[in-house]
């Protein structure tokens, strides 16, 4: 079995089943989707204890890289920078009196200075100046109107607004003059100066935004200002005078400077060619900056976002902004230092990915406060109301009962009137205007997604689970009884590269039977075992239903109930099943003696706080229809063939259906219209931006090294040459059925010849042949010869056939009870004499590393350093309890490996087990070098994106806490979550064709998130299916691993998996925890003994 | 006096419907005033003989609130319904004449002359019993009478309506579309009082037309549409021949691979009927078709053993023997085919030395 496994392709894209699980599916009700979505959103939004994100806001990024098409566009919309620097003005409207919008303020102003101020003396100078001075130039006409602008920081912006709207019809004066652009350029001196001795002021280093703050100006308005003139609309024109006027001082100064800089590098972009955005994926280096790999994020589409008539928010608006104490502000800042997550080493090489960026063409998006008075209580009859009034609100609302979004500028306060049909009470509706979000604010963005899924429906997909398929393109196996439907996994989402639609390739496997029917072909096959056969077979699994497109997960089978049994409806009335499915669906059920399925729905507390009903929910065997692939099937290598056959697709064919559905959405009117509801507008193209391929590894073996070939493969050379470390293999013993003799006597010669070039010393083993092959004999023989002849190092068994529990127990026995290392071989794989060399030599490598040899290493230039990987394995069933594997590196060339598992009840902490084990490992670590790791990288597999945060805020404490343990000991710590399930691809991209890219590619921005620094590497190569590189996010990083390094320690760790002579796509030490895990939970079922745990034993 | 239905009376208006569907047996059903939807999400559940469920209104907005609702499940792809169904919705107004609307068997309008202007009644009877002229026609309407038992109500049940009828008010005019149409009408009605004398809640008249007149002959040539298709689909069904041909082959592929597995495991052991036994035939496997056809699943889909050889003959998924009396499955293809690439070019690698790196120091650069 486990040579079976050596020879199983790690990198196999797993079908991805499991991942599709879920319980509460997306609903249909498009507008409680709002309502939900909406509600998760503010909970989020209004939870104090969250400190804010570390997000940096669009509109501060630099823009050059920004590979949009929408980009080619922007200089044909002057307004454009008006409407952006509004929306932003209004924003801080409401800063004042309410917390939250001061984070999002606050961020927003952030992250701008860095790079923004410094760029303009880099390159910033001469050329570009023709676009600001037109600007200037437009602005100059309308110069005259600002009324009294020294009003204060937040009424500032709404001064400038003012005067934007007076520009419009702009007038674009093309003659750039000469005089106009000195003054630029002096104000830009003028701004350096002060910004440098605040810079010195400030002394630790930091923001600027906190300089700008310290003086009394208000970073976002000098954002807001900066954009203005960016996008080059009048309204930006008259910004950059505004400043001068307001007040000559330091501050607005200040303000002109960063908006120029801004300008300057907007400018030069565009006439630069902007990068990789004009072709789509020309792909232009961005090098030509040479501005450091530091800020090549690039600004989000949405800068884009042309706004035709935006009304200035009114003077009068009721909400004065008033400035959140500074102390806090300050407070703030200190997480918001922008996010340096890009590397510079290897080579830049094309690379494209899902994603197709997202214009934004709303001005923004507008949030308002509805009263009802007097109050009315029901959301119902709150819709209600508001629904008669479509003709002022639009068509287009996200409504919650209280908080109103709408694409859509209304009055700063709106009364209307409603009658509550229940009294005749006529009731007074208000609507006041609360913020002006830009477009692309996370706010918004669930409320585009509902849109999405509209438009997924639009298209003709169907949603099963999360996703959405294509019936009509189903894929008919007739022979397995199945349907594999093509589909998309689809989501918007802002990144640090802007607004995007990610889209995933996807399939779903469905079957043509029922359960019912998958019962009765149970039942045929073994009618004593029926029952256990059946918990086996159908729990865990996904059933579709017949009367609704719900998905529901198996999580038991009521044998005592059948569909004659009765159920409470909601109106407190008893029905039947039968009943029930015939009254409601017109549904006769046929089989009345079934079972019944037991789905537990997860405990989910409802939006607003309500816990949602969480009873079972039993279903109906006959009505429901399982998914995924049948787990006989699964080990059926020739059906998986059949199947992977239609799943795997390649990069061209995956990028074909990318184009496809983009084709789709871009002839359907109806779906444009939808999209354009939100002003939303897709890119026709795939993004294309630039990777890099991280230099190639050293090998080292014993006395060779080579460097790593391209093809990340280096099976030839480990049985050429030595390995590190063998241990000599005196005392071990082989174990057999007799039917197996002649296959064990083969592999023990060839062991012989083969081990020599290898550097293996092998003496001849204890041969145990048993009369037959059950799991007692097996058991008794290896319990009797480890009892007899405590020496022995390695049993060795072979096994004929697949057969999980005689495997399990052979395990069990010497990882627990007789701890001693051992090698379980299927003897099918010896059955090709042709194949016999190469496979007894993967085995002997396979047992050197049992036994505590080192087969190979790379480089790692860090001292004291230790490397530990962690991975959970979830049974199931999920009955029993999950396993988390623990790896910890014991010595500096990574090859002394330390591993523990622990055990966890389902609500269990994973972090408890996790200290133990921390612990043990660097109580080891000192036994073996003496003194105690400086630096520790935790690689954390399993870690959705949901629990970053409590990970970062729960588990890392606990970990630091853990180092206390011992006196004086304070390790540097770099936590990096690795996720392999993601739906991020990565291509290749050569001549406008896509591929697969070379093992190595590293993507850390424009994808990337915005919260953490995180980036995207595929470590293996690709021989089948598409690239799905692994995901970093550094969570923590006290060592101060540069990107560059975490990057290559990543790649470098990718190679050190001793069971396959070449990289994976996880680091070594998360793949043998994930072994371990797997383990110890499918087999062991307990903690394996202590005795093995400086031994790969369980590879 | 609290009057609350159970259940609720919008339900107990759409069960008289799913009922009278049942009944009747209407081919094609359209649903006037379909708002939401929620009446033809019923009845596509229970849709009998229906083949043809339409809904018209002119709110536009209504009926994309919930249309995608309609859209076949997920189910109905997995095992397609021998009936074929087609799903339309309009966006029009029942005042104006539209000539896809004619030919109905059964057209509903539940709760939709009270919106309608006094005039426009006028027109819509015409309009539906005259020019569209169906078998059946359902109306629902409030009855007046009843409102004086709905606590707190003072003028109408909705402020959108414009009438509400008193039983007698509603029969006269009933009466007068029999009279003028050729129809028979029933009345009836959901949400029954304590109190009898006042009738129903909704009163309902089922009118049905007089069976020996036939449909008064349009004479006009082609009529332009004037309503709006909004949304349309086909379910999949067995009427569809690809579809049929699909499924039909998956169950044969199916029940072949079964029989052979069966005979597999006996290893040729079973000596049956002479050409009712799967028998090997160079490296392929031939399972009687007889056999086939005894699954019931097969038979179900096609009841006439000649009418399976003729469309197993033309489908290239499945493989007929000479006489076509035997599905010939494909032998186990020899193992060994895993890839265990031989690469020569791999050579080079091997032999290429290590470059000299230059010793890196990640501390050195970690400061």
């Amino acid at each position: 079995m486990t040579t079976l496994r050596i020879l199983t392709l790690y990198s196999k894209k797993q079908v991805n089943e499991k991942s599709k699980f879920q319980g509460n599916a997306a609903q249909a009700v498009v507008e409680e989707n709002y309502l939900q979505v909406f509600r998760r959103e503010q909970r989020l939004k209004m939870d104090p204890s969250k400190p804010p994100f570390p997000r940096l806001p669009g509109p501060t990024r630099l823009p050059w890289l920004q590979p949009s098409g929408g980009r080619g566009v922007l200089a044909d919309r002057p307004p454009l920078g008006r409407a952006r620097g509004l929306a932003v003005a209004a924003d801080r409207l409401t800063a004042g009196g309410d917390g939250v919008s001061v984070t999002s303020a606050v961020q927003r102003g952030r992250g701008a200075p860095g790079p923004a101020v410094e760029p303009a003396v880099g390159f910033g100078r001469g050329a570009p100046l023709s676009v600001g001075g037109r600007g200037l130039a437009a602005a100059r006409g309308v110069l005259g109107s600002p009324p009294e602008p020294v009003v204060g920081k937040g009424r500032g912006m709404m001064v400038v607004a003012q005067p934007a709207e007076c520009a419009v019809p702009p007038q674009p004066s093309p003659a750039v003059e000469v005089p106009e652009k000195v003054p630029i350029l002096q104000a830009k001196k003028e701004s350096d100066a002060p910004l440098k001795t605040l810079k010195d002021v400030s002394g630790e280093g930091s923001s600027l935004v906190s300089m700008f703050r310290g003086m009394g100006v208000d970073p976002m308005e000098s954002w807001a200002r900066g954009r203005g003139l960016m996008g080059r609309g009048p309204g930006g024109g008259s910004t950059v005078d505004t400043p001068p006027r307001v007040g000559p001082v330091g501050p607005p100064s200040v303000g002109t400077g960063r908006a120029l800089s801004l300008d300057l590098i907007h400018s030069g972009q565009s006439l630069l060619g902007r990068g990789v955005s004009g072709v789509g994926r020309a792909s232009i280096s961005p090098v030509g900056f040479s501005r450091g790999p530091a800020v090549p994020a690039p600004a989000p589409t949405p800068t884009s976002a042309p706004p035709h008539g935006a009304t200035p928010v009114s003077k009068d608006a009721p909400v004065t902004p008033e400035h959140p104490p500074t102390t806090t502000e300050l407070k703030m800042e200190a997480a918001l230092e922008p996010l340096k997550k890009a590397g510079t080493k290897g080579c830049p090489v094309a690379v494209g990915s899902n994603y197709i960026s997202i214009l934004c063409r709303n001005e923004a998006v507008f949030q308002y406060h509805v009263t009802f008075t007097p109050n009315v209580e029901s959301l119902s009859m709150r819709f209600g109301m508001m629904r008669e009034h479509r003709s002022t609100t639009g068509e287009v609302v996200a409504f919650d009962g209280s908080i109103l979004y709408l694409p859509k500028r209304l009055d700063e306060v709106v009364h209307l009137k409603a009658e509550r049909k229940t009294d005749n009470q006529e009731i007074a509706i208000k609507i006041q205007m609360t913020k002006v979000l830009p477009p692309y604010s996370d706010l918004c963005i669930p409320f585009y997604n509902v849109v999405l899924r509209r438009v997924m429906k639009i298209l003709g997909l169907k949603l099963v689970g999360r996703n959405h398929y294509d019936p009509q393109s189903a894929i008919v196996l007739g022979k397995h009884r199945l349907q594999v439907w093509p589909g998309y996994s689809t989501c918007i989402k802002r990144t640090d590269g802007g607004l995007y639609l990610a889209v995933d390739v996807s399939h779903k496997v469905l079957r043509n039977d029922s359960v019912l029917d998958v019962m009765n072909v149970i039942y045929q096959q073994s009618r004593e075992s029926f029952q256990d056969e059946c918990t086996k077979g159908l729990i865990g699994g996904i059933v579709i239903t017949r009367y609704n497109n719900r998905t529901y997960r198996v999580d038991d089978i009521e044998w005592s109930k059948s569909p004659k049994d009765t159920f409470t409806m909601a109106n407190g009335s008893e029905t039947t099943f039968i009943e029930y499915y015939r009254k409601n669906y017109g549904i006769t059920i046929k089989e009345l003696d079934q079972p019944m399925l037991v789905h537990r729905p997860k405990e989910r507390s409802q939006p607003g706080g309500k816990q949602v009903i969480t009873g079972e929910i039993l279903l109906i065997p006959e009505l429901s229809f399982m998914t995924g692939i049948p787990e006989k099937m699964r080990k059926d290598f020739k059906a998986m063939k059949d199947l992977t056959m239609h799943i795997n697709v390649s990069a061209e064919q995956h990028t074909q259906s990318i184009k496809q559905l983009l084709r789709n959405m871009s002839t359907s009117q109806e779906a444009l219209t939808e999209l354009d509801r939100w002003g939303l507008q897709l890119s026709s193209n795939i993004l294309v931006t630039q990777g890099r391929t991280l230099p190639m590894e050293t090998i080292c073996l014993q006395s060779a090294s080579f460097v790593s070939p391209v093809s990340v493969d280096w099976s030839r050379e480990v049985v050429r040459d030595s390995a590190i470390s063998c241990i000599p293999l005196c005392c071990w013993a082989i174990f057999y059925p007799r039917r197996a003799a002649e296959q064990a006597e083969e592999l023990v010669a060839t062991f012989g010849k083969v081990a020599g070039p290898m550097g293996l010393r092998l003496d001849r083993p204890i041969r145990v042949e048993m009369r037959d092959d059950r799991t007692e004999t097996y058991v008794k023989s290896i319990h009797s010869q480890l009892a007899s002849e405590p020496n022995v190092q390695l049993v060795v068994c072979i096994l004929t056939g697949n057969r999980e529990d005689l495997y399990s127990a052979i395990k069990k026995l010497c990882c627990v009870q007789n701890p001693c290392p051992s090698q379980a071989i299927n003897v099918r794989t010896l059955s090709q004499p042709q194949k016999l060399r190469s496979i007894a030599q993967k085995i002997l490598l396979q047992i050197n590393c049992k036994l505590g040899g080192e087969l190979w290493t790379v480089n790692v230039p860090l001292k004291h350093l230790m490397v530990i990987g962690v991975d959970v394995h979830h049974d199931t069933s999920k009955k029993s309890r999950s396993v988390m594997g623990f790896v910890a590196s014991l010595n500096s060339l990574l090859t002394k490996w330390y591993s523990r598992v622990t055990f966890q009840m389902p609500n269990e902490e994973i972090i408890n087990g996790f200290r133990v084990c921390l612990l043990a490992a660097l109580q080891k670590y000192y036994e073996v070098n003496h003194t105690f790791p400086e630096k520790i990288v935790i690689y954390r597999d399993g870690v959705s994106d949901g629990q970053l945060k409590t990970v970062e805020h729960y588990e890392i404490p606990q970990i630091l806490k853990c180092f206390e343990t011992f006196p004086d000991y304070e390790p540097k710590l770099t936590f990096i979550v690795v996720q392999k399930r993601i739906s991020t691809t990565l291509y290749s991209c050569v001549a406008d064709r896509f591929g697969t890219p070379p093992p190595g590619t590293v993507l850390d921005h424009t994808v990337t998130n915005r919260d953490w620094v995180d980036f995207y590497l595929m470590a293996h190569s690709i021989r089948q299916g598409c690239a799905i590189p692994t995901h970093y996010i550094s969570i923590y990083n006290t060592a101060n691993l540069t990107p560059d390094h975490l990057q290559r320690l990543t790649f470098k760790m990718c190679h050190l998996y001793w069971n396959w002579p070449g990289t994976i796509r996880v680091p070594a030490p998360c793949k043998y925890a994930h072994k371990l895990a797997f383990l110890s939970g499918q087999y062991l079922h307990s903690e394996p003994a202590l005795q093995l745990a400086d031994k790969l034993y369980f590879l | 006096m609290d009057v609350r239905f159970s259940p609720p009376l919008f339900m107990q208006r759409y069960q008289f419907v799913i009922e009278f569907v049942k009944k009747f047996a209407p081919r094609k059903v359209m649903d006037v005033g379909c708002a939401d939807c929620s009446l033809l999400s019923k009845l596509k559940f229970h849709r009998h003989c229906v083949e043809l469920l339409a809904g018209v209104d002119i709110d536009c907005a209504a009926i994309r609130q919930r249309m995608h609702a309609l859209a076949p499940l997920t189910c109905d792809y997995l095992q397609p319904a021998s009936r074929p169904l087609t799903i339309e919705l309009y966006q029009g107004s029942v005042t104006e004449r539209e000539p896809c609307t004619r030919g109905f068997d059964l057209v509903t309008c539940i709760e939709l002359i009270e919106h309608l202007e006094p005039w426009e009644v006028e027109r819509f009877s015409d309009v539906v019993f005259g020019y569209m002229a169906p078998r059946a026609v359902i109306v629902s309407t409030p009855n007046a009478e009843f409102n004086t038992l709905l606590p707190g109500l003072t003028g109408f049940r909705h402020k959108d309506h414009k009438f509400e009828w008193s039983r007698a008010e509603f029969n006269t005019w009933a009466l007068g579309i029999c009279w003028r149409y050729g129809y028979t009408v029933d009345f009836t009605g959901v949400g029954e009082a304590q109190d009898s004398s006042v009738g129903f809640c909704s009163q309902i008249g089922v009118f049905q037309r007089h069976p020996e007149l036939n449909v008064p002959v349009n004479n006009t040539p082609v009529e332009a549409t004037v309503y709006r298709l909004l949304y349309k689909v086909v379910y999949p069904s067995l009427q569809d021949n690809n579809i049929f041909h699909r499924t039909l082959v998956s169950e044969v592929i199916y029940r072949a691979e079964c029989l052979r597995r069966a005979w597999e495991e006996e290893e040729e052991e079973e000596e049956g009927v002479a050409g009712q036994t799967v028998y090997r035939c160079g490296r392929s496997v031939h399972v009687p078709l007889l056999r086939v056809w005894a699954c019931p699943r097969v038979q179900a889909l096609c009841a006439d053993l000649h009418h399976l050889q003729e469309v197993l003959l033309g489908d290239s998924r499945v493989q007929l023997d000479a006489n076509g009396g035997a599905v010939v499955l494909p032998g186990d293809e020899q193992e060994g085919e895993e890839e265990e690439e031989e690469d020569c070019g791999r050579e080079e690698f091997a032999m290429r030395p290590a470059k000299c790196n230059i010793e890196e120091d990640w501390d050195a650069e970690i400061g």
